[in-house]
């Protein structure tokens, strides 16, 4: 796919890992450095959905690993790991190119993800979430 | 060099970015917020000194006697100022055909125009990235290829396609991309970065027939013959419905029917732009009455207000089988319709990231009420549980620009340095490498 040739930073794999396999993280946040390098801007061990969406910032683009726990109807607990492209609509437009053009490079970083692309806060909203997720099968 | 508010990645020359429709064709440099220029996707062209003036000027020489005879080529005018002038045999012809490039040669003679006069700068010194229209040809693109690489001797190249860019340029790497235009409307759906091809809806229901659905109704129903401003020595102020009074220009013979097209589109084109609007809900008679109109002086001096017709001419754009007064019944799709095949057309698993990602571009979008009755129509039809969402810029400029506007940020990017498909790539591989560089 058409590409914007910016790259991963190297330790975000492990960041990665690190929720993946660990468990260690609630969520992380990855923000692109320098228009070149997507890297860890930050974590959060523990936190709930909704304290989370608060933090997203409201005018600026970041991809976001987050840990989702879910019940099913039944009763039974599930836990998927979300890859959010937030784009809110007020973000720059140099931004949005950005952040569309260089979601690959992260993506592939990525694995057993389920995606979500979002430009505004209804679109990351739980119930929104919780949809796609089960969905996902 | 280019103007404020860019930024390059690196030392590099800027590069040229490039986005040809079958209207206008935008170019300018990378980094920018706009296109530099919006040329006309058309050439005014003159035919040469015929062959028998060229022999009667030129002393007898035996031995190119053939040569003599040839003719010499057209004379070629570009751009919007050139192009409005009447001239004897004059012939307007389209660069374009179904949104892609047709005639290489008057193409050829554009670009060399716009790197002479518009860009100001030389071909060779700065890479050049391309949009492409969304089922462009393999052919078509390893053509543009080589003529940016063996004539313009570009240093770099890349295309990319249309709605990918606008797309991306919105936020989304998945999309429904509906671009209304001049020649029609299409809804290009747009899955991580790449073109569903199978999902591509094309509409003629765009600006063009607006124009002609404006043309039908002023000359027949309204009796008036749209005279553009080429023909007006004079005017007088008239009464609103009053006859004109006017005075013709004294005119070269011989101006073509083509130029004279031409000039009427141009001049429905700013009546439609001025008057015509989408109302909220499907067309009522009586609701469009109570509406307020809008006047409109023609260059003649006619003058005229428009009142339910400004809501009933766009109304075929939603409700063709009813209000195509030329095809009454007509099987034609509306554009919502034409949206929702689309999405239609693409994998199950897929349709709600499409239909709550609609990237609405282009001038026509830009009509009074059409995001606001295109949401309405939509959701009309749409399931309760089925999320619906245009973005659709305020902003008219990343409206008509989109695709360019994406092309001008990834090619001002310094990690898409990169990624550009290299003068030396060409000269090893060949033009069809471009298949890989440019996915």
């Amino acid at each position: 796919v058409m590409a914007s040739g910016v790259t991963v930073d190297a330790s975000l794999k492990d960041d990665f890992n690190a929720i993946k396999l660990g468990h260690k993280y609630a969520y992380m946040v990855f923000k692109i450095e320098g228009e070149s390098q997507i890297k860890t801007e930050r974590v959060a061990e523990n936190s709930t959905y909704e304290e989370f969406i608060g933090t997203l910032p409201p005018n600026e683009c970041r991809y976001v690993v987050y840990d989702y726990k879910y019940t099913l109807d039944d009763g039974a607990k599930r836990e998927k790991l979300l890859f959010i492209h937030w784009a809110p609509d007020s973000a720059r437009i140099r931004d949005k190119m950005l952040y569309a053009s260089s979601k690959d490079a992260i993506k592939k970083e990525l694995k057993g993800v389920v995606e979500i692309q979002a430009n505004d806060m209804s679109e990351v909203d739980e119930a929104a979430i919780k949809e796609k997720v089960k969905a996902s099968g | 060099m280019t103007s404020g508010g860019n930024m390059y990645g690196g030392d590099e020359v800027g590069a040229i970015v490039l986005d040809v429709g079958s209207h206008t064709i935008r170019a300018g440099f990378a980094g920018e917020d706009m296109p530099k220029t919006d040329l006309p996707a058309y050439v005014g062209s003159c035919p040469a000194i015929s062959a028998a003036a060229v022999e009667s000027a030129q002393p007898v020489d035996g031995a190119d006697s053939g040569a003599a005879k040839q003719q010499q080529p057209p004379r070629l005018y570009h751009g919007t100022n050139q192009i409005s002038v009447p001239r004897p045999g004059m012939e307007i012809q389209a660069l374009c055909k179904d949104g892609m490039i047709e005639d290489w040669d008057l193409f050829e003679s554009t670009m060399d125009y716009l790197y002479k006069h518009e860009l100001q700068c030389a071909s060779e010194e700065h890479p050049l990235i391309a949009s492409e229209a969304n089922w462009n040809t393999k052919a078509k693109r390893e053509k543009l290829c080589e003529l940016a690489f063996e004539k313009y001797r570009v240093p770099a190249f890349f295309i990319c396609k249309q709605a990918v860019l606008a797309c991306f340029a919105n936020g989304k790497a998945t999309g429904l991309v509906l671009d209304c235009g001049a020649s029609g409307t299409h809804a290009v759906p747009v899955f991580d970065g790449y073109v569903v091809s199978h999902g591509i809806m094309r509409s003629p229901l765009g600006g063009d027939f607006l124009v002609r659905q404006l043309d039908n109704y002023l000359r027949q129903q309204h009796k008036l013959e749209p005279v553009p401003v080429y023909r007006v020595a004079s005017k007088t102020r008239v009464e609103e419905g009053g006859l004109p009074v006017w005075e013709a220009k004294k005119l070269p013979q011989g101006i073509t029917q083509s130029y004279h097209n031409l000039m009427v589109k141009n001049l429905l084109q700013d009546v439609a732009s001025t008057v015509l609007q989408c109302i909220d809900e499907p067309y009522d008679q009586a609701t469009a009455e109570t509406m307020p109109t809008v006047p409109y002086e023609f260059p003649h001096g006619y003058n005229m207000d428009f009142g339910y017709q400004r809501f009933r001419l766009t109304e075929a754009l939603f409700d063709p089988a009813n209000f195509l007064p030329e095809s009454p019944g007509s099987s034609m799709l509306s554009v919502p319709h034409c949206l929702r095949t689309s999405v239609e057309r693409c994998d199950v698993e897929i349709r709600q990231s499409l239909y709550s990602s609609i990237v609405v571009v282009g001038g026509t979008s830009l009509l009074k009420g059409f995001t606001d009755r295109l949401q309405r129509d939509l959701t009309a039809r749409a399931a309760a549980t089925l999320r619906l969402k245009l973005l659709a810029s305020t902003s008219s400029g990343e409206r008509r620009f989109a695709s360019w506007i994406g092309g001008s940020i990834l090619g001002s990017l310094g990690t898409f340095q990169q990624m550009w498909f290299s003068k030396q790539e060409y000269e090893e591989s060949g033009k069809s490498f471009i298949e890989k560089k440019c996915p």
